[in-house]
């Protein structure tokens, strides 16, 4: 028993550091002062000032068109990616995109920010919303393709000889049964690909030009001029946002399980 | 500069390693494992740079650490823009993305394993290092990997945090595409991250991958 | 004798080198059960891959009810197919899954409404049609698999190793229920299956299959009674086979000695193998038997005893006698001689059924 108090205490204390820098951010955001030092009594001054600034609301606007575009178009191609490497017989070729694929997805963003910034400049492409859209859809397509992928393998072959042995013709095939089976991975995929998208800041940093500002690149810019308690009433919003998604998540995530449960318990 | 910024990787690496593998093995016995996950996982959903802010509050001259010290009758001291600052900022960003595949690896683990194990008469710590750790190490590789590479690579926490006194690969190659347009010199740094990012890949490669290993971009 | 259904004539198949059917023939008449049996790996599944369509053969000509089929892709074929994991669409339930080979088929709704209705009350699954596939049984997935089959009415039912995956006493239940399934329906079945038991007491006709070729093809009894070589023997029930000579007609001699048999139509003095039935050997005094054997081990199986015991050379005989023997004993064996069954060294089927029919008609 003892030893397991030890370890929940070891728990509950890695939680209050996890938590600690995003509530102590939070907390501010209520601080009458304009420096993060010295709580000064509450105000919600911050995010009024917030909310008047259109710079700001515009730059919000930009951060969520362009995550829900990008993760949007990714997610089609990706998926169309997926299916295609299930397809294909070879495993050599098959091996060969899958390892294209991984190294795309640990490769540092410096390095694809990079990558990008000289692309982009040799097709003589303005640097700006455009360029910050696609290669936010480049890094993207990874993603999907590795939530898309696991299910596409979990579809047991004789799935779809079974659609064909009834009479499905190809399309019929895809649309009657592939698609509604790896639809909790396309929706995962896509899912990643806007939080990805939203969290970036280094590739944005490298293709997005003067005009042109997602959120991270903003936050950036401020925080190099030092506190700003503007900023932690937009972590407190953010926060929340996040709060709510993992909050929905989760019950959707329980309540699934536990329809399942109740009506299994039904039938045995 | 290279040799710096692997030094700080590897530090980096190890601190993460070491307050995440017991939190994963930990996790793994508790109840409501999936909430305690999402908890886990939220912070990663906040925006890194906002994580990278809090702690200019938090280590600044006047923040909150040194009121604490203060409080104690400890002068109060320049954190901010030192090594030691942008280690723990950045072990701090790391952590969850190390607890996961640990976390995933014991896991999967056989409970019988542990049980066959207890059977024949190992105590709970032989158990332990000679069963579950060595079967776990899998998660702890793919955590390394997901750390380590990035950790080459964090420029803007250089900046916000380690002042202009810590430069690793990512800052140089930054500097050199964006303030100093070199970029001859840019690429040139980005094949020594790219050569010492495969050669981690190989050293923590596996054969099967794992699912629900979490690779980031930080 | 009606044109058959379904005709695979000289049909081969090889991945690269390697051989998994070679020059198969066969023809299966309507309304019949017919199954493939043999051990993993002979090539029955890719027979029944090769006539449903999910793959192509080598070279020879894959025919259903007169048409060569071998360029009509599997879902313009009129057969169906249950497979061993059942394959039921996961977000489906009961009723979308039988309904949706005819809703392909663009059935007007009423007509998929009774028809659906009709298959499901054929595998008596009535009432469950909103149910979804995870809430099922393995046994209720198994109808299901089977309705969705056969509301379509195809000519020919293919069932892969349909009931490998239940356990023992449904199993039984299960191929009752084909058996009657098959009867009323009046389809041909094409039954997969491993287990000689299962094959024995479903079908009208069994093609044992061993390494991509079929051994030999005949009714359970034939089967049974008169295996063509080693490997049909051996695989179909248990059996005692040792090596002897045919001396002459009705005449072969083993283990030293010259039986009276049942078998001709060979050579003088061919070696050949000799198969006994363990239910056909009677354990009896020494005096009155015709091999004398000393008793090893004994178990009791319930309905039978089952007795191992060696000869003076060491051959094995196993013996499944309704009385208890006394272990360590001499005993003796005893048989007729029709129990005695004559199989020659690399025989065909053809070879096979003319030597039977030769001596038989005399």
């Amino acid at each position: 028993m003892r030893k397991f108090k030890w370890s929940n205490l070891y728990l509950i204390l890695t939680f209050i550091v996890l938590y600690l820098p995003i509530g102590y951010l939070i907390l501010y955001s209520f601080s009458e002062g304009e420096r993060m030092t010295n709580y000064r009594g509450f105000t919600w001054r911050h995010y009024q000032e917030l909310f008047a600034d259109p710079r700001m609301i515009q730059i919000v606007l930009d951060t969520l068109i362009v995550a829900l575009l990008s993760a949007l178009i990714a997610t089609i191609i990706g998926t169309l990616g997926a299916l295609a490497i299930n397809n294909t017989t070879r495993p050599s070729m098959r091996n060969t995109i899958l390892s294209l694929n991984n190294i795309l997805m640990v490769s540092p963003d410096v390095i694809i920010g990079a990558s990008f910034l000289i692309f982009f400049t040799a097709l003589r492409l303005p640097l700006g919303f455009t360029s910050v859209l696609l290669s936010h859809i480049a890094f993207s397509i990874p993603i999907v393709v590795l939530m898309v992928l696991p299910k596409l393998r979990e579809l047991s072959g004789s799935l779809i000889d079974a659609a064909r042995d009834i009479g499905a013709s190809n399309v019929q095939v895809l649309k009657d049964v592939i698609i509604p089976f790896i639809t909790p991975g396309i929706f995962a995929g896509f899912f990643m690909a806007m939080t990805y998208s939203l969290d970036d800041f280094a590739v944005t940093f490298f293709v997005t030009g003067n005009g042109f500002e997602t959120l991270s690149v903003e936050i950036y810019a401020r925080a190099r001029q030092g506190i700003s308690l503007e900023i932690n009433a937009l972590s407190g919003i953010m926060f929340l946002f996040a709060l709510v998604l993992v909050v929905g998540y989760y019950f959707v995530q329980q309540g699934q399980s536990a329809r399942k449960t109740k009506k299994r318990g039904v039938t045995r | 500069m290279t040799f710096n910024s692997v030094w700080y990787a590897l530090l980096i690496t190890a601190a993460t390693l070491l307050v995440s593998y017991p939190a994963a093995y930990f996790l793994h016995y508790t109840k409501h494992k999936q909430l305690w996950l999402l908890l886990i996982i939220m912070p990663t959903w906040i925006n890194l740079l906002l994580k990278a802010y809090a702690f200019i509050g938090i280590l600044g001259k006047h923040g909150a650490l040194n009121n604490l010290l203060g409080a104690m009758g400890m002068a109060p001291h320049q954190f901010l823009f030192t090594d030691a600052a942008f280690i723990l900022v950045a072990a701090y960003i790391e952590i969850p993305f190390m607890i996961l595949p640990i976390f995933n690896a014991i896991e999967e683990l056989n409970e019988g394993l542990v049980n066959a194990s207890k059977d024949l008469g190992a105590s709970g710590w032989q158990t332990f290092t000679k069963v579950v750790f060595p079967l776990s190490l899998s998660g702890v590789k793919s955590g390394v990997q997901a750390v380590f590479i990035p950790s080459l690579s964090l420029f803007m926490l250089t900046r916000l945090i380690g002042g202009n006194r810590v430069i690793t690969l990512g800052t140089a190659i930054e500097e050199h595409f964006l303030t100093t347009m070199n970029w001859g010199m840019g690429s040139t740094i980005g094949v020594v991250l790219i050569v010492a990012m495969v050669i981690i890949m190989l050293l923590t490669s596996e054969r099967q991958h794992r699912k629900g290993r979490v690779i980031h971009r930080a | 004798m009606a044109a058959p259904i379904v005709e695979l004539r000289h049909v081969f198949k090889n991945y690269g080198d390697t051989t998994v059917l070679q020059d198969i023939d066969i023809s299966l008449e309507a309304g019949k059960f017919y199954t493939l049996l043999g051990p993993s790996g002979s090539g029955k599944t890719t027979i029944l891959r090769a006539i449903a369509g999910f793959l192509s053969v080598s070279g020879g000509d894959v025919m259903i009810a007169g048409q060569r089929v071998n360029d009509i892709p599997a879902n313009q074929r009129d057969v169906n197919t249950v497979f061993q994991d059942y394959a039921l669409f996961p977000h489906m339930d009961v009723f979308d899954n039988v309904a949706y080979g005819l809703r392909i088929r663009k059935v007007d709704k009423p007509a998929i409404m009774t028809r659906v209705q009709d298959a499901l009350h054929m595998v008596r699954l009535d009432n469950l049609g909103d149910r979804m596939i995870s809430e099922l049984s393995g046994g209720q997935q198994q109808r299901v698999a089977i309705a969705r089959a056969i509301v379509l009415e195809p000519k020919v039912l293919l069932l892969d190793e349909p009931l490998s995956a239940l356990d023992a006493k449904l199993r039984q239940d299960m191929q009752y229920e084909l058996r009657d399934l098959q009867q009323r329906l009046g389809i041909t079945f094409l039954f997969v299956t491993h287990d000689q038991e299962e094959a024995l007491a479903l079908s009208d006709e069994i093609f044992v299959m061993n390494d991509g070729q079929v051994q030999q093809s005949g009714t359970p009894v034939d089967i049974y009674d008169e295996p063509i070589n080693h490997f049909v023997a051996d695989f179909i029930g248990q059996s005692n086979i040792v090596t002897g000579r045919m001396i002459a007609d009705y005449r072969v001699q083993f283990n030293g000695k010259t039986f009276d048999c049942a078998d001709a139509g060979m050579r003088p003095n061919e070696p050949v193998e000799v198969v006994l039935r363990p239910e056909d050997l009677d354990v009896t005094d020494l005096e009155h038997g015709k091999v004398a054997v000393r008793v090893d081990t004994q178990l009791f199986r319930g309905d039978y005893y089952e007795i191992v015991a060696y000869d003076d050379a060491q051959n094995e005989w196993l013996i499944h006698s309704t009385n208890p023997a006394s272990e360590d004993g001499l005993v003796g064996l005893y048989f007729d001689p029709e129990d005695i069954h004559v199989m020659r060294f690399g025989e065909s089927e053809e070879d096979f059924d003319a030597r039977l029919e030769s001596y038989e008609e005399e």
